[in-house]
């Protein structure tokens, strides 16, 4: 049996992300982590 | 520190999470490294829905630690709207779920700041610099908060 693996779902637009809202703050990640 | 399942879940629920890479993004982060003043990675921003930034975390944490720095970034975007009486519990939890963090003395402090906010007791200051006698005495927030303590 193997487990599900849980990943977020980025998004690549700040602009786009703040305008949108939802009501959420928003979370930037500044990484140079391998993609 | 993302690919902790309890990390992923409280991003996803309570965050809309931008990544800004700084090779496969690089104008971007340019760009936003500018506005935001970020130098390093990783760097994490807690950005409210009017554009300003709430909390930094800079460099890794273990889950523990981020996701007491999460916390620490909603309570901290609560206070900064002006909304009390809803920060106070979230500064508690902090205190209560990652006692041995380092947002937790932070939080402490904010707790007891919130509450006084909210209500206008004085005595909610005091109360707090009673409970920095007890833990967290060798900490920045215990002197910040030892002039309450009369």
């Amino acid at each position: 049996m193997t487990t599900a693996h849980k990943e977020i779902t980025w998004e690549r637009d700040f602009d786009a992300a703040l305008e949108r809202g939802r009501g959420k703050p928003l979370l930037v990640d500044f990484s140079a982590a391998p993609m | 520190m993302y690919s902790d399942p309890r990390v992923v879940d409280v991003i996803q629920q309570q965050f809309t999470p931008v990544r800004v890479h700084v090779r496969e993004n690089a104008e971007e982060f340019k760009r936003l490294g500018s506005r935001f003043n970020a130098q390093w990675t990783p760097t994490t921003l807690i950005v409210d829905s009017d554009g300003h930034e709430r909390h930094r975390i800079e460099g890794f944490l273990p889950a523990d630690d981020f996701l007491a720095q999460l916390a620490l970034g909603l309570a901290k975007s609560a206070f900064a709207r002006g909304s009390f009486a809803e920060a106070e519990p979230l500064f508690r939890t902090i205190v209560e779920k990652y006692p041995n963090s380092d947002a937790a003395p932070e939080a402490l402090y904010w707790t007891g700041v919130s509450k006084y906010k909210a209500s206008g007791d004085a005595g909610a200051l005091g109360e707090t610099a009673r409970a920095f006698s007890t833990r967290y005495s060798d900490t920045s927030w215990a002197k910040k908060a030892s002039v309450w303590n009369k």
